[in-house]
């Protein structure tokens, strides 16, 4: 049997794999921004910050937990809107990932999925929620 | 000098340092055996007993100062605590960064004794126990930097207590069993770099191979436990969500799967020789790289479980810089002088179909890999980011696809070749098996084209594998049987990922204390609460009835005393064709009380209370009588709508400026109960109002997941385990009797 057609087609499968894989790794990247970058609301991003004290709220209408973050060099804060189960040390938490992205609609940030980072006295200590 | 063993507690720390001793006496051993004078592995072999002992003993230590909560240890009072129950103590010693090395150096040592058993002949030995001794050095070396046993300057009374979210029996089992995973990695390591540098290119491989099997078998059984474990207890909605600590056990479990195929190509047909060595490379390179992205700090922003940075990422990176050097460096020189067989298999033969499949894996590991360094790739960009589990599906759903279909072919497929008419008569059965299933799907519920082919193809792995099983079976018992048993594992597994993940239907509802609402086919109740009793924390009782059966589910959520953090662990009720999965997101427990500045409304049960200002006239002039310090009566002005009618009440709250002392007079409510002032807050104008006889029910807000066939998922890894366990049975005893024989002659 000759071989080296089948090398080469199994060449080219790879190579289309591996762009497929880079495109979808481009795609579903989430870069850490500014807040005034994910206020452009173009794809889906992470921004980091802490909890404003007594800005959060849970709406039971519309099952989403509402709360703002600062960022801590800026002083800027976000308002973000999480639909879904309140991370358990959620109060405590001294930074706040949220991945999501803005809806220029309603000025809100929508968040898909939350890293809570609490006061680490225990390493590797943090709640995990799923979206 | 003295006053950093002043900060130690000594016990400990000596056992350590004589375990760093004696494992130099090994190495100085082996390196001596390796020069030429064979008396010498006595003295080794000798030393690294004395060397497990002291690990032991570090280990024992280590425990007893966890069981007497001694909290002079900083460890110790960092993970134990006077509360925390026995069993939830063990959990302490690998709850930690330190810990954790310390109990993956223990399985590391324990594990040295069976390859030094199973080296081979004296020199063989040498090598191999040689380069796995500087594997164990290693996690030592970051021990004795790390030590566990540092100790406070001022006792604290209580520890920290152990995080409530590793307070689970799964806490107790599950890492420990990841490590001895960890820790069988480095086995064939150590077997192939010893075969390079001796250049014996022989016989290596099936020494390594019981070994690389019962890893495999190891970790995807410690993968099988925390994906159990997430999904059952931790409430993270899912078995499996890419993070990268999963990953990094992941990872090295796929490049073991293809290195112990790589080993049985070389044991039974002399192939992928040269390969082996990559692959046995690979997969422990995989696992220091894993240790490294999730213990360094370098994921810290990226992931909820990571490590925080300890200072040791300089000692992990030299550590994976010292064994890569020494890998690439017997993989350049040696690489290609291991004889090979030219390649003449034909297209359709067990063994073209073997090297494909591994490709695929690879290639899956590697993608994961790249995804799981996202953050470290985008480091120097503008924004550094990571990737989603939208990528990992995305990636792998290709693969999976492929994988099924190679191995639906491969039972049919003789090592010689087969005709691909011949082959294709053999899967006539099978396929319409699988499109059977496919149609059957399609009714139920799935239409994407891409999900019902990988349906098909699942479907069709699973049967042709699970008839090879079968006629292995009858022909030769379970020997020789594990490996088909475990390709019907995979096809169960795909089959119950699908299912499960992309056909699950999730409704938050919000249910008020006794009143039955419809989710979907089920009508839910929240009955109570639960209170507390002993370890069983307080639960929120739900009533179910769905399809004429009647189950309560008791998801629970509870403050932890010490940290005040909020648990949730969900409920979940099996059954054959689908999991229905309850978590708590929210409990309001019902309220009397309302807070109300001048104009606002409020609501509790039916009654609709607007507040319309203060009457500072209710009993003489309010005000006067705060000027003249005297007890001051003030009214509030409500308007109080029930049952569509409007009333306007006044009830009336005392305050004696002089004495502090407060009273209030209640209005009766229209329709029963009655209204009390409890509070002025006169900054804000706004008045602190309480209900009797009236309340607001306690509402619950929960999560309800209708999860089909996720136990396929389940099921499926235990036959790959199952079948893996059969195979490492099936080696052992060739292994036996090949020393037999050895002996024989």
């Amino acid at each position: 049997m000759k071989t080296k057609p089948l090398y080469l087609l199994g060449a080219v499968l790879l190579l289309g794999f591996a762009g497929f894989s880079l495109s979808s790794f481009k795609q579903t990247l989430t870069p850490y921004v500014p807040y005034a970058k994910a206020r452009s609301g173009e794809r889906i991003v992470q921004v980091a910050g802490g909890l404003q004290k007594g800005s959060s709220s849970y709406v039971a209408a519309q099952e989403s937990l509402y709360f703002n973050i600062v960022d801590p060099k800026t002083h800027e804060t976000l308002r973000v809107r999480y639909k879904g189960v309140k991370p358990g040390n959620f109060e405590d938490a001294i930074s706040i990932v949220a991945i999501g992205r803005y809806d220029t609609g309603t000025k809100v940030f929508e968040a898909d999925k939350l890293l809570v980072k609490c006061p680490s006295k225990y390493q590797g200590a943090e709640v995990k929620t799923y979206s | 000098m003295l006053n950093y063993l002043s900060h130690l507690y000594l016990p400990g720390a000596m056992t350590l340092w004589c375990a760093f001793v004696f494992a130099a006496a090994a190495l100085v051993g082996y390196a001596d055996v390796l020069s030429g004078r064979p008396g010498s592995l006595q003295f080794a072999r000798r030393s690294y007993g004395f060397y497990a002992v002291s690990i032991l003993l570090t280990a024992a230590v280590m425990a007893m100062l966890l069981l007497l909560r001694d909290y002079r240890i900083e460890y110790v009072s960092q993970y134990s605590g006077n509360d925390l129950p026995t069993h939830y103590q063990f959990a302490s010693f690998w709850a930690g960064q330190k810990g954790s090395f310390l109990i993956w150096l223990v399985w590391g040592t324990l594990l040295g004794l069976l390859v030094q058993r199973a080296a081979g002949p004296s020199k063989a030995e040498a090598a191999v126990m040689g380069i796995y001794t500087l594997t164990v050095l290693a996690l030592l070396l970051i021990l004795i930097r790390e030590n566990p046993f540092k100790m406070l300057p001022q006792t604290p009374a209580d520890g920290a207590g152990l995080n409530p979210l590793l307070q689970n029996n799964w806490m107790v089992i599950h890492p420990p069993i990841m490590f001895i995973g960890y820790a069988a990695a480095a086995i064939p390591f150590a077997f192939a770099m010893a075969s390079l540098w001796r250049r014996d290119y022989d016989g290596w491989a099936a020494r390594a191979f019981p070994f690389a099997l019962g890893g495999f078998l190891i970790l995807g059984t410690a993968i099988l436990m925390g994906g159990y474990w997430a999904y059952k207890t931790l409430g993270w909605g899912g078995f499996w969500g890419w993070d990268p600590v999963e990953n990094a056990s992941l990872i090295p479990w796929l490049f073991g799967t293809v290195m112990i195929h790589g080993l049985h190509m070389e044991r039974t047909r002399g192939r992928y020789r040269r390969a082996n060595y990559v692959l046995a490379t690979l997969t422990y390179m995989s696992v220091l790289y894993g240790t490294f992205l999730t213990r360094s700090g370098v994921l810290a922003d990226f992931s909820v479980h990571s490590f925080v940075d300890l200072g040791i990422s300089g000692w992990l990176i030299a550590l994976m810089a010292s064994f890569a050097i020494l890998s690439v460096y017997l993989l350049a020189t040696r690489l290609r002088h291991v004889p090979t067989q030219p390649n003449e298999d034909p297209f359709l033969s067990r063994g073209t179909f073997m090297v494909l499949a591994s490709i695929t894996l690879l290639v899956s590991a590697l993608v994961i890999t790249a995804g799981t360094s996202a953050p470290l790739l985008t480091r120097f960009m503008e924004n550094p980011g990571q990737v989603g589990p939208s990528f990992y599906n995305q990636v792998n759903l290709p693969i999976a696809l492929l994988v099924a279909l190679l191995l639906s072919v491969v039972p049919f497929l003789s090592w010689k070749g087969e005709g691909a008419r011949a082959l294709l008569r053999k899967l006539i059965g099978p396929s319409l098996f699988a499109l059977a299933a496919t149609a059957g799907a399609a009714v139920w519920k799935v239409h994407q084209p891409f999900h019902l082919l990988f349906i098909c193809l699942a479907t069709l792995a699973l049967a042709t594998n699970a008839y090879k099983t079968a006629l292995k079976y009858r022909a030769h018992g379970l020997r020789g049987a594990g490996g088909y048993l475990a390709h019907v594992g995979v096809g169960v597994i795909l089959l119950g990922i699908i299912s499960s993940s992309a056909y699950d239907e999730s409704t938050k509802v919000t249910l008020e204390m006794g009143v039955p609402r419809q989710v979907g086919d089920a009508t839910l109740t929240f009955i109570r609460m639960v209170p507390r009793r002993g370890f069983d924390k307080e639960g929120m009782e739900i009533a179910v009835v769905r399809h004429g059966k009647q189950f309560t589910v008791t998801p629970k959520m509870f403050m932890n005393d010490r940290t005040r953090q909020l648990m949730v662990n969900p409920d979940v009720r099996s059954s054959l064709l689908a999991d229905f999965y309850v978590s708590p997101i929210e409990f309001d427990p019902g309220q009397s009380a309302l807070q109300l500045a001048k104009g606002d409304s409020g609501q509790v049960g039916n009654v609709m209370v607007r507040f319309a200002g203060f009457d500072l006239q209710a009993e003489g002039n309010a005000m006067a009588q705060m000027a003249a310090g005297k007890p001051v009566v003030i009214g509030a002005r409500l308007a109080v709508t029930r049952d569509g009618k409007t009333t306007e009440l006044k009830p009336l709250y005392r305050l004696n400026p002089a004495t502090g002392e407060v009273g209030a007079v209640p209005a009766a409510l229209p329709g029963g109960g009655e209204v009390a002032v409890t509070g002025i807050d006169a900054s804000n104008g706004a008045v602190r109002l309480e209900m009797a006889g009236v309340k607001t029910p306690a509402r619950l807000s929960i999560d309800v997941t209708h999860k089909p066939l996720i136990l396929l998922v389940w099921s499926g890894l235990w036959i790959v385990l199952a079948g893996g366990l059969m195979a490492t049975a099936n080696r052992l005893r060739e292994a036996r009797l090949r020393d037999r024989l050895a002996a024989a002659k």
